[in-house]
């Protein structure tokens, strides 16, 4: 058996694997060289823009997410129907609280969640999911709801979305406790200071997310009603279901981000079968120039 | 067939001589030695890890320790050591390595640099493993090291543990792909695919696998370390990620790892089953197309892992249909394990008792899997010492017991010598009662409600099935010690002292045993071996004999 | 010719048998029996369903055992030259070989599932009544909140007869609640909310314990579960309530004295 390689040559190409596992565990060790760690769990939420501590404003997420909306409120609608909360569930449902009185961030929040609405393509309102906006200002009645709407640029709203008035203080309190909604009545300003923030909650009424006003965008509400739709999403939409979880919640920002890992493991897969057919091409070739003599082992 | 260069009269292959040819060899054989030698020392260790653990455990209250972190250390040493450690080097190294190629008749692996590289990287990764007990941060996250906690402090050296995963991966990788080419590119003339014996077929399915999942484990464990150490945040739900998707990536590739060492030990068994029986493998094809369809069904199964991680109540159901659906090539691996009992003529010999002790046990592990797979059952046993005796009974029980059965096996063509055959029987026996005494009360512990994972049970303590499963587990343990010692004497023995071996001792068919005339170094055949169309390494009647080709003219040069 | 196609044909049957055990289950419930699940608690109905599995399994086992124990002993080696001699399959017995121990396991293993899926639904469907309870896990504590400004630590109590649902998240790590003798558990993690829930129907107490390893002290982060008549569990709660307002209302004023500290504190600077 002669080899058709000189035994130096060979001798120095078998120390190559022993090279590089050296160093492969220099390496390590420079790797294991203990860092810090970076692990916080805590929220720390942006405030609302307002002057005052926004802490007071601060949602605790982790503490309410996933809490239950009681279905069984009572509210009247602006032609003074009164209904119950749990008729909107069924579907997901985006829960607003303004006050009908408010000049500014209120008509803002409603304003500005219905235009990124009309973006939102895939959902219809009405059909797919549910809006309701709710009163905290036990003043207000239908008729402030009205010129609220007006203001808003609403004469009627769109099927899906209503607007309601709670007429009893401790409801309201329960209501804005349950979704950790906080405000306060500012004599100096004769205003409500409160958070632009509105829940998602899930066709049984469980809360699934927070959205920020000038955060969220289109594609983060359409994220967060599929989200919400959770267990029950139906076989047709299993695209929505796949893109869904493509993404996770960032937050400190507000918004849904690509989950990269899902990714990252594709490309692992990727890189498993090209390194299949890679090698399955070389060896091809190899044992060819094996059979013609052209090489030895 | 003797006279060739090279050979001993008893078929083993020579030795190198000096240490420097030991070290650095690219030699499939020497390579497969050292695959062995590395799997057999971190089998010491782990199994001392879990010696201590079931001392610890013995009774309620500390025993040995009352350190949660140094108990935890011993948990993930045992888990992950064993299993990077151990069973996938003995059984994707060791045999692959070693046996597979002559069973093909290649005169190597298709590319013997990247198989020494392989087993360097194995050794570095064991050693940096090792690194573990004497470092003062040690990780202790589990060999499963999920999020948040091996990305918190609390875990110690996550970059140890990335590190040992990523170094154990890529060897595991680049063995991958040279023994999937060798088994597809360098079998000899005229062997057929369906003329590979089942190690060989069952080999090459566990690394087909090993390459598609291995880099996805990898990535998504250096992403925790990017995590930890960089601030990344891909499984920190405060930045975006989700702390769930690590489970997922983990069992996407840790699930089919169970099938990687469940088939080579399967295989192993599948030879020394025929070798025993002198029968045919029962329904050979079909077992082949069974091993080959635990790729696709081994792919989604993964989730049963998750039932209780707050997946979707539809996703739990359905993935709860395809778990159980990995029933029917499993069953029919069994149904031609024992067809090829029938009408056979049955030796017990001492790798025999080795392999029926697995087979028997992996019954039993085999069915205590069916009612993991059914999410609702599993709310109620998930993370309990059901799963736990579970998965020892198939992957640790059965595996080791396949593994010592395969190492008798190809005791003689490693050493040239046999086992003592009562010695051999006796460490089975020993094995096979204290494994049952270790693992069965557990199953029972679980079902009374107690946890993985535990150093105590303290909450338990007034529970009469959990504190005398775990006593009776305890005692064992001590007899799973003396047999395994009993089995190393064996060993040592059989290496020194036992009777010399013929060339084909158990009358396989194989060619590993057939074509005695391997040399020393690289090339194992002197001219390449070929066999008849109608050969087949599991015909025991008239079976045409492997040939060698005739020398060719340039072979003087 | 005739024989042929004959077997083809039966082993075409033996497709179907899968579907025979499902059907038998499907008709055998009703849905009005299934709506309340014969009367069954959750934990109950899985007691049942595990011991059909583990009844299921033994047969199994125990079939396959003996068919190999038999040829075990029947075909031990007599003769040094003794060969095996099992007969060679035809193509066709060889697919019937295939198909026909497919069709049995899959038959069994969707006889089961059925089973195991009347149970899921009635585990993961909460009875609308039931009461909340949030639970926030942390190294190393299960955290009770009864949604009315009580809280608890390690010890739960709920009244008899009364469905609670856990809706359940972690400050930290994952960690994983598991009530003993309820067979309930679900992991919990930071950043979702996961939720299970049990049937108390019996008085006295049980483990509450932690199954997804958590560090250090994992197997310490144990607690109980209390159930109470429903008149003591009123009287405690009464209790516990005037605790809690009592202690918030300490907190307004200690808040309160450390404002008017702050407040002195900065007049002084002005000052």
């Amino acid at each position: 058996m002669q080899l058709s390689l000189t035994s130096s040559i060979r001798t120095r190409l078998r120390l190559v694997p022993a090279m590089a596992c050296l160093c492969a565990v220099l390496g390590a060790g420079v790797f294991l060289y203990p860092g810090q760690a970076q692990a916080s769990y805590k929220s720390t939420m942006m405030a609302p823009n307002s002057e005052i501590d926004p802490e007071i404003f601060r949602i605790d997420e982790g503490h309410f997410l996933g809490g239950k909306v009681d279905g069984n409120y009572v509210l009247e609608d602006a032609s003074g129907n009164t209904f119950k909360l749990g008729d909107m569930f069924g579907k997901p449902l985006i829960l607003l609280l303004s006050y009908f009185t408010c000049d500014g961030a209120c008509s803002v929040i409603n304003r500005t969640l219905a235009n990124t609405l009309k973006g939102v393509d895939r959902w219809k309102i009405g059909k797919d999911y549910n809006v309701l906006t709710v009163s905290f200002d036990r003043h207000d009645t239908p008729a402030t709801m009205r010129v609220f709407m007006h203001k808003m640029g609403y004469d009627q709203l769109p099927q899906g979305w209503r607007m309601a008035t709670m007429r009893n203080k401790k409801d309201i309190d329960r209501l804005a406790g349950s979704i950790g909604f906080r405000f306060f009545w500012s004599p100096a300003d004769r205003i409500f200071l409160h958070p632009m923030v509105y829940a998602v909650l899930s066709p049984k009424g469980w809360i699934t997310r927070y959205l920020y006003t000038g955060k969220a965008d289109t594609y983060d509400v359409k994220l967060a009603i599929t989200k919400a739709m959770g267990g029950e999403i139906s076989p047709v939409n299993i695209i929505d279901y796949v893109v869904a979880a493509c993404h996770s919640y960032n937050y400190k920002d507000g918004k849904y981000k690509l989950n990269i890992p899902l990714f990252v493991m594709f490309g692992g897969l990727v890189l498993g079968v090209t390194l299949m057919v890679g090698g399955f091409m070389l060896a091809k070739r190899k044992r060819k120039r094996l059979d013609k003599g052209m090489v030895t082992i | 067939m003797s006279g060739f260069m090279g050979h001993e009269p008893n078929g083993r292959p020579g030795w190198p001589k000096t240490a420097r040819e030991w070290l650095f060899t690219v030699d499939h054989k020497v390579i497969g030695v050292w695959y062995l030698i590395g799997s057999l020392a971190s089998f010491a260790v782990a199994g001392l890890a879990a010696t201590l653990m079931r001392i610890e455990l013995g009774s309620v209250g500390p025993d040995i320790t009352s350190d949660g972190n140094i108990y935890n250390l011993w948990l993930t040493m045992h888990g992950a050591v064993m299993i990077l450690g151990f069973q996938i080097p003995a059984l994707l190294g060791f045999v692959a390595n070693y046996a597979v190629p002559i069973m093909v008749g290649a005169k190597d692996m298709a590319f013997p640099r990247v198989n020494a590289f392989s087993v360097w990287l194995l050794w570095s990764g064991i050693l940096i493993a090792l690194a573990n007990l004497v470092i003062p941060d040690h990780f202790n996250g589990m060999w499963t090291g999920y999020p948040p906690y091996s990305t918190s402090d609390a875990a110690g050296n996550t970059a140890l543990y990335t590190m040992v995963v990523v170094v154990l991966g890529m060897s595991s990788v680049f063995g991958a792909v040279n023994l999937a080419c060798t088994v597809a590119f360098m079998r000899c003339k005229g062997m057929g695919w369906f003329q590979m014996p089942l190690t060989v077929w069952t080999v090459f399915t566990a690394n087909i696998i090993q390459l598609i999942f291995v880099p996805v484990l990898a990535a998504s464990v250096i992403l925790l370390s990017l995590d930890k150490y960089l601030g990344f945040g891909f499984y920190n739900p405060e930045t975006g990620g989700d702390v769930l998707l690590y489970q997922n990536l983990f069992w996407f590739y840790s699930h089919p790892a169970v099938y990687v060492i469940l088939l080579p030990f399967m295989g192993i068994m599948f030879e020394i089953f025929s070798v025993s029986a002198k029968n045919m493998v029962f329904s050979y094809k079909s077992a082949v197309y069974a091993i080959l369809a635990f790729i696709p069904a081994g792919g989604d199964v993964w989730v049963h892992h998750a039932f209780v991680a707050g997946l979707p109540d539809w996703l739990r159901v359905l993935m709860s249909f395809t778990t159980l659906l990995i029933s029917l090539p499993f069953g029919l691996l069994m149904l031609s394990l024992v067809g090829t009992l029938y009408k056979g003529a049955i030796r017990y010999s001492g790798p025999m008792m080795w392999a029926l002790g697995a087979w028997m046990i992996l019954i039993f592990g085999a069915l205590t899997g069916i009612p993991n797979a059914l999410s609702a059952i599993d709310y109620g046993i998930s993370d309990s010492y059901v799963i736990m005796s579970h998965f020892h009974y198939v992957m640790a029980v059965s595996g080791s017991m396949a593994t010592f059965a395969g190492i008798f096996y190809w005791f003689p063509k490693l050493t040239g010598r046999i086992c003592n055959e009562t010695m051999t029987k006796l460490s089975a026996i020993g094995f096979f009662i204290g494994m049952n005494t270790v693992m069965g009360p557990l199953y029972f512990a679980g079902i009374a409600g107690m946890p993985r994972r535990y150093m105590d049970y303290q909450q338990f303590a007034d529970n009469a099935v959990i504190v005398g499963a775990q006593h009776w587990s305890t005692i064992g343990l001590y007899i799973t010690f003396l047999s395994v010692l009993l089995m190393v004497v064996t060993w040592i023995h059989g290496m020194l002292k036992g009777e010399k071996s013929s060339q084909n001792p158990w009358g396989s068919q194989s060619l590993e045993w057939t074509s005695t005339a391997l040399i020393a170094g690289q090339g194992n055949f002197p001219t390449p071996v070929e066999v008849a169309e109608d050969w087949h390494p599991y015909r025991y009647i008239d079976n045409p004999k492997p040939t060698f080709q005739p020398a060719p003219a340039s072979a003087g040069h | 010719m005739k024989i042929k196609s004959l077997s083809y044909k039966v082993l075409g049957t033996l497709l179907a048998l899968p579907l025979i055990p499902t059907l038998v289950y499907a008709f055998e419930m009703d849905t009005a029996v299934r709506k309340n699940y014969n009367g069954l608690t959750p934990q109950a109905h899985w007691d049942e369903v595990w011991h059909e599995v583990m009844l299921d399994l033994i047969v199994i086992g125990v079939i396959y055992f003996a068919v190999a124990l038999f040829f075990m002993i029947r075909y031990k080696r007599t003769g040094h030259d003794q060969v095996g001699k099992s007969p060679k399959l035809t193509g066709q017995a060889m697919i019937g070989w295939v198909v026909i121990p497919c069709m049995l396991f899959l038959g069994d293993d969707l006889f089961l599932y059925v089973k195991a899926f009347d149970l899921h639904n009635q585990m993961r469907n909460v009875p609308a009544h039931a009461q909340t309870i949030k639970v926030t896990a942390s190294m190393w504590n299960w955290n009770y909140d009864y949604g009315n400004g009580v809280d608890t630590d390690m010890e739960l109590r709920v009244p008899v007869g009364k469905p609670v649902i856990f809706r359940m998240t972690s400050d930290d790590v994952v960690h994983s609640h598991y009530v003993d003798g309820y067979h309930v558990t679900e992991d919990v993690m930071p950043g979702r909310v996961t939720w299970e829930w049990i049937m108390p129907v019996k008085l006295g107490e049980s483990v509450i314990t932690c199954r997804e390893y958590c560090g250090a002290n994992h197997s310490k982060m144990y607690g109980k579960l209390i159930v109470m008549k429903q008149a003591d569990y009123d009287a405690w709660m009464t209790e516990a309530l005037a605790d809690a307002k009592a202690e918030s209302a300490h907190r307004v004023a200690s808040a309160a004295i450390g404002k008017v500290t702050a407040s002195k504190i900065n007049e002084g600077q002005e000052g």
